[in-house]
């Protein structure tokens, strides 16, 4: 009896250890050491007509600095390799022709596309980035001035990988607040809804003391086509992120009423409602905005002792919040841009009026009455209550 | 007669009739044809599976511990009874073709350089595997992988919470109503409709007075999870569940927490592994069983290769360009799978009452 | 060819595997149920494996739906 089962038993390890064979792989296996990371993709215009030039931003295993190697210069982590083709797959698989290991997608983190493209139409090279299943639905969308390629080959410090500090770029944005981002699955929500106009974060190249850098400070808005039509600055973006409840944090500085001097208040939180109404059967928007911030600096030496102070600030913050959503407002239906979705707040709130607005829409909402109301509130001073020029009426 | 040679509880048939109905629903979202109002497409599938359901318990609560072939029989008389009863088993047939082809597109679509081959005739090896080790053992299985699943899914809402968009769901009822009733009847139709199978397994329940009962039960569980698991990938996709091949695949990619939780999206193809193969092969047991007991054979194993085999020259032939099984799904099956979903069980209940078959008293317990 | 030798050597195993237990326990009902079913399989796989093309299932039911699918305003 404990014979055959000992026997039985042998025979079913041996059984568990053959199984291991059959577990390295199948006919898709490629190797770690037969791929080429890809992590940034840059789409630009070429002067061939209907070919684009893709730029691919591939990780050089040979050269990624460790602690130990770092500081001594040389190569750089990253390699970038252009090619051209009539799509975006056909230039990648082209790549081919000039790396040693076939591209690997499912790292890439950002796809930047040349103004140039842009301005012609981003609609017939986004198809791929959403039907390839190694491109992931989080991949950051972005627009560069001037040409995509300059901007992945911009060596970058603190990450010596650009597309990884582009993507950090991005996601350290909510402290500042004052650009929008986009991954692929909000732009295909965008674009899909038909009345929401696409945006997307524009990236330069700077030049900071010398050194060449890369900044975030635009925000690019598209029509339904994906044309680039405009661009909204650092206010006016802010202004677009409260109405679509983006805003995390970021300084609102603010001018007393005198006009002397000023406070610096850091937001802490931010809410928004958008309400779709008729009124008198004119479609009308109400935006509520409520935030609260902190009193993180201020040049004014009034005594903050009294609450009226902190109303005050309050008052003015409001006035700020209202300005920089008045800005985004004027800017996007000057430019016939619905960037805010009120579109799609009527489409879903009132669905059967939106059926007569929907084909007019873009001309109703470059004359959309939109009544911004704004409730904040500044909580907290800091480790001191007033400035230190304050003089106390003691 | 059973041949099946094994019977399961109450319980365990909870258990099986929820993984079947979980089974392929997972990755093609149900109703999401409806867009917005995939949710609203679910509920009234779910309502119309109840009337299925309330269908075939009143023809099992008739004919207690009788199984679909042998209450054709008693209803239609020998001869156009069996007749009826080999139109079923060859449409139990055509549907596990069809599920071994689904299952193996899925993983085509990533898998691009295997051949179509491979993904048919591994699942179908275990399958045979396990349709031959009988109904108790694929039981005792759906209720582990139907755990697992639970747990995992509990998982998976956590980590989608913050992606989570309720406004997608609006607008209410903006799409025309045929669209909106197409999209029930493919709900209604998979998988509630698929439900017509457990017909064939009545006679292998411990307790047949508990049979519809628990079949209740288990449908009224699937089509509450199935309705949050639509909100859910609805509000974390909103319209991007339209253009998605797989839209729960979609929604699972977009998860990425820090960094660190990425790329969950395979929790969902091992998950509809482990589901798609209950699903499959009880399809596929139930064919081989009831073509056992028509041919009145001692055992049902040996039929299991042959069968197989013919299985998968037909899920060879259904079709070769992926479109038609989007097409089969949403337009074509929602249609005829109404005959065996409910025209031919209703005529048969029908014709029962009129010619009084079975036990009359079992019909106010169950029905 | 060598696809074809592959499928004949795939039901010989299905054969091979089946076959004596039931002649064994002279289940003749069985073993003609089971020759019933495994020989249009089998003469399938063969027209299948020699490259013949065959009319699919899907498209034609597809082709007998459409007038439905039409007047109901599907497609």
């Amino acid at each position: 009896m404990f014979k055959v089962t000992s026997g039985y038993k042998i025979a079913a390890l041996f059984l568990l250890i053959l199984q291991l064979l059959f577990t390295t792989g199948c006919w898709d296996r490629v190797d770690l050491n037969n791929r080429a990371i890809v992590v940034g993709l840059g789409i630009d215009s070429s002067p061939y007509k209907d070919k684009i030039l893709v730029s691919t931003q591939i990780i050089d295993p040979t050269n990624v600095k460790t602690p130990q190697t770092a500081g001594g210069g040389g190569a750089e982590s990253f390699w970038i390799v252009t090619s051209e083709g009539r799509s975006v797959f056909e230039a990648i698989r082209t790549t081919t022709h000039v790396s040693s290991r076939k591209l690997f997608l499912p790292h890439n983190q950002v796809i930047i596309f040349g103004e140039d493209l842009a301005q012609e139409g981003l609609k017939g090279h986004l198809d791929m980035l959403m039907r390839d299943y190694e491109f992931r639905e989080t991949n950051w969308i972005l627009v560069s001035e001037g040409k995509a390629q300059d901007i992945l080959a911009t060596k970058t410090r603190i990450s010596s990988i650009p597309a990884f500090f582009i993507r950090d770029l991005i996601t350290e944005r909510i402290y500042h607040s004052q650009v929008a981002a986009i991954n692929i699955k909000d732009l295909v929500l965008r674009i899909t809804s038909k009345s929401t106009a696409p945006i997307a974060s524009l990236i330069h190249v700077e030049d900071n003391s010398g050194e060449k850098v890369l900044k975030l400070s635009y925000t690019a808005v598209f029509d339904h086509d994906l044309k680039m039509v405009g661009r909204l600055n650092d206010r006016e973006s802010r202004g677009l992120l409260w109405v679509l409840g983006e805003v995390k944090s970021g300084i609102i500085v603010v001018t007393n009423p005198t006009g002397t001097c000023n406070y610096s208040l850091e937001i802490l939180a931010a809410k928004r409602k958008i309400v779709p109404e008729f009124k008198d059967g004119t479609p009308t928007i109400t935006v509520r905005i409520e935030a609260s911030s902190n009193l993180g600096e201020t040049s004014c030496s009034e005594d903050l002792d009294r609450p009226e102070m902190w109303k005050l600030m309050a008052s003015l913050q409001n006035e700020a919040i209202r300005g920089e959503v008045e800005a985004a407002l004027a800017k996007a239906q000057e430019l016939k841009a619905d960037v805010f979705g009120f579109g799609e707040a009527f489409h879903q709130k009132h669905p059967k009026m939106w059926r007569e607005m929907e084909s007019s829409w873009q001309e109703i909402f470059s004359s959309l009455e939109v009544d911004i109301v704004v409730e904040s509130l500044v909580r907290r001073p800091g480790l001191i209550l007033s400035n230190v020029y304050t003089e106390k009426g003691d | 007669m059973k041949l099946g040679n094994q019977t399961i509880s109450s319980n365990q048939l909870f258990y099986l009739m929820c993984t079947f109905l979980l089974g392929s629903s997972v990755v093609f979202l149900p109703g999401v044809r409806a867009g917005s109002n995939a949710w609203l497409a679910v509920l009234l599938g779910a309502l119309e599976g109840f009337v299925f359901l309330a269908i075939y318990n009143g023809l099992v609560g008739q004919h207690p511990g009788k199984n679909l072939i042998e209450i054709n029989d008693l209803v239609f008389g020998p001869f156009l009874g069996k007749a009826l009863s080999w139109v079923y088993l060859i449409y139990f047939l055509y549907v596990s073709a069809q599920l071994l082809r689904t299952f193996a597109a899925f993983f085509a679509i990533i898998m691009t350089s295997t051949p179509l081959m491979v993904f048919l005739i591994t699942p179908l090896f275990v399958s045979s595997f396990a349709v031959r080790s009988g109904l108790e053992v694929l039981a005792k299985y759906s209720q582990i992988v139907f755990t697992t699943v639970i747990t995992l899914f509990c998982f998976d809402f956590v980590l989608l919470a913050k992606e989570l968009d309720l406004s997608n769901l609006l607008p209410f009822m903006d799409i025309p109503i045929s669209k909106l009733l197409l999209a029930t009847q493919s709900v209604a139709a998979l998988p509630f409709g698929e439900v017509v199978v457990f017909l064939v397994l009545t006679n292998l329940i411990h307790n047949p007075s508990d049979t519809g009962r628990f079949m209740k039960k288990a449908l009224l569980f699937s089509s509450i999870f199935l309705l949050l698991y639509t909100v859910r990938t609805t509000a974390v996709l909103g319209t991007y569940s339209t253009i998605s091949t797989y839209p729960a695949f979609s929604a699972l990619r977009v998860i990425n927490i820090g960094e660190v939780f990425t790329r969950l999206e395979i929790v969902l193809a091992i998950v509809f592994l482990a589901l798609g193969f209950v699903k499959g092969s009880l399809f596929y047991y139930c064919t081989v069983l009831g073509v056992a007991q028509l041919l009145k054979m001692r055992s049902y194993t040996p039929l299991v290769l042959p069968i197989g085999a013919l299985l998968l020259n037909i899920s060879i032939l259904l079709f070769d360009e992926y479109i038609f099984d989007i097409i089969d799904a949403s337009m074509l099956f929602p249609f005829y799978s109404l005959v065996f979903a409910l025209f031919l069980p209703l005529l048969t209940l029908i014709v029962a009452k009129i010619r009084k078959t079975g036990n009359q008293q079992g019909d106010s317990a169950n029905a | 060819m060598l696809n074809v030798l592959l499928v004949v050597m795939a039901y010989t195993l299905i054969c091979l595997y089946e076959v004596p237990g039931l002649i064994r326990e002279k289940s003749w009902r069985d073993f003609a149920s089971f020759t019933a079913f495994l020989l249009p399989a089998l003469i399938l796989s063969i027209i299948l494996a020699a490259g013949v093309k065959l009319p699919l299932i899907t498209p034609a039911i597809y082709k007998a739906f459409t007038p439905l699918l039409t007047w109901l305003g599907i497609i």
